[in-house]
């Protein structure tokens, strides 16, 4: 995807060859991707192309399920991040990622948001608030929960949730932020609030977004990258392929028609 | 970089697992090496002969046991879970609730006390059929709690659907959820035999009674004769570790069988 | 293809039958479970009410208050060992980061080794007593409770630690924390109520395992826990009513402990909704 950006723009994340298998299914099928620093890249496809299974190589989540293996080559600035040896916590506190569904990991908003900060070995009282509220302003969720931080996150919306799990993301002050379909539990009007959220960080950040919605996957990226079947079909800028794919598969999807069909 | 105490639980961890995996396998070795190297009693050269027929014994009043029991459970399950509204099901489960209380000797003192002497005049089969009592009600509260268990992880939306379709309660239950599980209800009879196979506490009871009671019994199930044997003998006896090794491989199968059958069903 | 009258004569549909079927079945299953209790329940009223406030200020060698003793010695050492284990074991069950090859085998091992009668783990620790010719009662009761209660326990642990979604953790996981971070500051908080009730149904099954016990002491004459001093009398019909009255004090004490169990758990599923 780097072509025709200049090099001025260096590769943030590099995939060579890369395979994930969950037992015997074969996710990811040889994927080989550039991505820019600074961009937000869209990942579209039908369900079960790999789009999830391809952001959370980015971070090595498929660590924690025994049945996925992962072969090939992940770089992030240059670096391996695959194998052994590597430090996968830091890596994950440079990799931040929002979940489909809102995912609270502490009874208190508070908790939520300086969880990551603790882990991390922050104690001191004061840096967490600090960096806390840092976090929820860029969530635009610090005016809604300032006054509240020790209640149960549980009182808040299912949008408000979501944002929290950003704000969560974002107070490590990652270098790039996956998002797996965030919006796909909301509605409308929420998704498109969270959408609101998400466009600022496309400044600061290297976005990687997966998304079944192909509005959002025009609204918020600069390139879009079409999976089926674990492989990557097309990749390109988004106007480009949204207007004119290359390749018939992409036409197909993006036309809503099942594949091979007039 | 895992911190050094990060490291030290997770070796705590490993090594507590590894203590887990090998305590079977301990119970089992010495049980392995005492059948191997146990005294012969004199009065026992033929064991084996009388292992055959204690087997016959135990697996008698296990299968019936189970059969019975885990059938209680299962209805009882489907009774309270899917017949009956929340509090016209809250004497059964409180039933169910009371029997999971009563450890083996209290229902080996029934046994002996109120189940014995109202099948009086059948002689040996009478005890046979108290001690299959006595395990039946000792194997219903676990069979039940399985069974509740297993009816529970029927998705919802399926008996949504099945009522939005006109069907009541019975319906459901009969074509529905007891056929959605139906696969796995096996696995509660596996169990069943798995518990009832080694009860030996309350039978034990139940045919110690009969004997002081003048019945004519000259044969336990196997888990019963390892009890009253190992106070008598002390020493360490070969027939009695071939005896417990029987036992031991007849539970642990049907018990492997029945996890692999039931799935993964919460207890907490 | 169309619709053609069928060659074989025409059943009859069965599947109002089959409702009745179930539904009587059902009916009859419950009330064989309420005539069970109910009988014992009386059975033991009848026999043992009046006895219960004599054999509880009996003494003797047959005093139910230092059987009790004995058991709750027995039960208050055995249960830390049994939890402790448990605890590290169902950490390193639940989460392969923590537990490595020994998290599949430890979920593979205790499928089968719960189904170990504990009449054979008894007779594995008398074996043993034998062999280093001990006769210390409390060491071998503890050592068959302990090694029977194991596998259950740390399979009731690690489902407690399975009630914590997975979504949970892989969020944990997402920020940086480690395993161990997030057993800690995610998975015992969350699941703590769980291992509660783990650890008073473990109890109240300790209290009331007669087989692995009597036959573990076997080789010792120290005084008993209650329920193998009630196993020794209770086929002696004619003790039946001070048999009952201990019976009482016994179910007592495990209804108790069960109780408190089920309030945790209770308490455990109003903290993960």
């Amino acid at each position: 995807m780097s072509e025709g950006r200049g090099p001025a723009v260096e590769t943030k994340l590099e995939t060579t060859g890369l395979h994930v298998w969950f037992g015997d299914r074969h996710a990811l099928r040889g994927v080989t991707l550039s991505l820019l620093a600074g961009k937000t890249v869209a990942f579209i496809g039908a369900a079960g192309s790999g789009k999830t299974a391809l952001l959370r190589s980015f971070n090595r989540l498929h660590d924690l399920d025994p049945r996925a293996r992962m072969h090939g080559s992940v770089k992030l600035d240059g670096a391996e991040i695959l194998g052994r040896g590597i430090d996968v916590l830091a890596l994950r506190r440079r990799v931040g990622m929002v979940f489909t569904r809102p995912t609270l990991i502490a009874i208190s908003i508070f908790d939520n948001v300086a969880f990551g900060l603790r882990a991390k070995g922050v104690a001191d009282r004061l840096a967490l608030e600090e960096r806390c509220e840092r976090a929820l302003r860029r969530a635009v969720l610090w005016e809604t929960v300032s006054a509240k931080l020790d209640r149960p996150a549980t009182e808040l919306s299912m949008e408000q949730q979501q944002r929290l799990c950003v704000a969560r993301a974002l107070a490590l002050e990652p270098e790039v932020m996956l998002f797996d379909d965030p919006t796909a539990a909301l509605d409308p009007v929420a998704g498109l609030a969270l959408e609101e959220v998400i466009m600022p960080l496309r400044r600061d950040f290297t976005v990687l977004i997966a998304t079944n919605n192909l509005e959002q996957a025009a609204r918020l990226s600069d390139t879009t990258c079409y999976l089926a079947n674990g492989e990557v079909v097309e990749s390109g800028e988004t106007p480009l392929v949204f207007s004119r794919p290359s390749d018939r598969r992409t036409e197909d999807f993006l036309a809503g028609r099942p594949p091979g069909q007039p | 970089m895992a911190r050094p105490w990060e490291r030290l639980f997770i070796a705590l961890a490993r090594l507590c697992a590894w203590c887990v995996i090998l305590t079977p396998f301990g119970v089992i070795s010495v049980i392995v090496i005492a059948a191997v190297a146990g005294q012969q009693q004199p009065d026992r050269v033929v064991f084996l002969g009388n292992l055959v027929v204690e087997l016959f014994a135990t697996l008698f009043v296990a299968i019936a046991a189970a059969l019975a029991g885990a059938s209680i459970g299962v209805g009882s399950g489907l009774l309270t879970r899917e017949l009956l509204s929340a509090r016209a099901a809250r004497p059964f489960m409180l039933a169910c609730d009371l029997l999971s209380a009563f450890p083996a000797v209290v229902l080996g003192w029934f046994g002996a006390l109120l189940v014995l002497p109202a099948l009086a005049g059948q002689a040996a089969l009478a005890v046979f059929v108290g001690a299959t009592v006595v395990v039946t009600i000792a194997v219903i509260p676990r069979s039940y709690s399985i069974a509740s268990r297993l009816l529970g992880t029927v998705d919802a939306e399926v008996r949504a659907s099945a009522a939005a379709a006109g069907a009541g309660p019975a319906r459901i239950a009969a074509h529905v959820t007891l056929p959605a599980v139906r696969p796995r209800v096996v696995g509660i009879y596996l169990d069943a035999f798995s518990r009832a196979v080694g009860e030996a506490a309350a039978v034990t009871v139940v045919f110690l009674a009969a004997a002081r009671a003048g019945y004519p019994v000259a044969l336990f199930t196997i888990p019963s004769t390892i009890m009253t044997h190992a106070r008598t003998a002390q020493i360490i006896d070969a027939g009695i570790a071939q005896a417990a090794l029987a036992v031991l491989a007849l539970a642990a199968i049907s018990k492997t069988v029945a996890s692999r059958r039931i799935g993964d069903v919460r207890w907490v | 293809m169309g619709l053609s009258a069928p060659s074989s004569p025409a059943k009859s549909d069965t599947f109002r039958e089959r409702d009745s079927l179930v539904v009587a079945a059902a009916y009859a299953a419950g009330a064989a479970v309420a005539a069970a209790a109910v009988a014992i329940g009386v059975g033991l009223a009848a026999y043992g009410w009046k006895d219960v406030a004599w054999v509880l200020s009996a003494a003797g060698s047959q005093s139910v208050l230092r059987a009790l003793g004995m058991t709750a010695i027995i039960v208050i050492t055995a249960l830390p060992v049994t939890v402790s284990v448990a605890l590290f074991a169902a950490a390193a069950a639940n989460d392969t980061s923590i537990g490595g090859i020994t998290g599949p085998a430890v979920r593979e091992s205790i499928q089968w080794s719960s189904g170990i009668p504990p009449v054979v783990v008894g007779l594995a620790v008398f074996f043993c007593t034998i062999v280093v010719r001990g006769d210390q009662a409390v060491v071998a009761a503890v050592a068959a409770l302990v090694l029977l209660n194991l596998p259950n326990a740390a399979a009731r642990l690690a489902q407690a630690f399975g009630t914590v979604p997975r979504d949970a953790r892989e969020a944990a996981a997402a920020v940086g924390a480690s395993p161990t971070a997030s057993y800690f500051a995610l998975v015992q908080p969350a699941a703590a109520w769980a291992v509660a009730a783990a650890v008073f149904s473990l109890a109240a099954q300790m209290v009331g395992e007669t087989s692995a016990v009597a036959v573990a002491v076997s080789a010792s004459d120290a005084p008993e826990p209650l329920s193998v001093q009630i196993w020794h009398y209770a086929s002696n019909i004619s003790m039946a009513g001070t048999e009952a009255a201990a019976c009482i004090v016994l179910v007592a004490t495990i209804a108790m402990l069960t109780g408190v169990a089920r309030a945790c758990a209770r308490r455990n599923i109003g903290a993960t909704r």
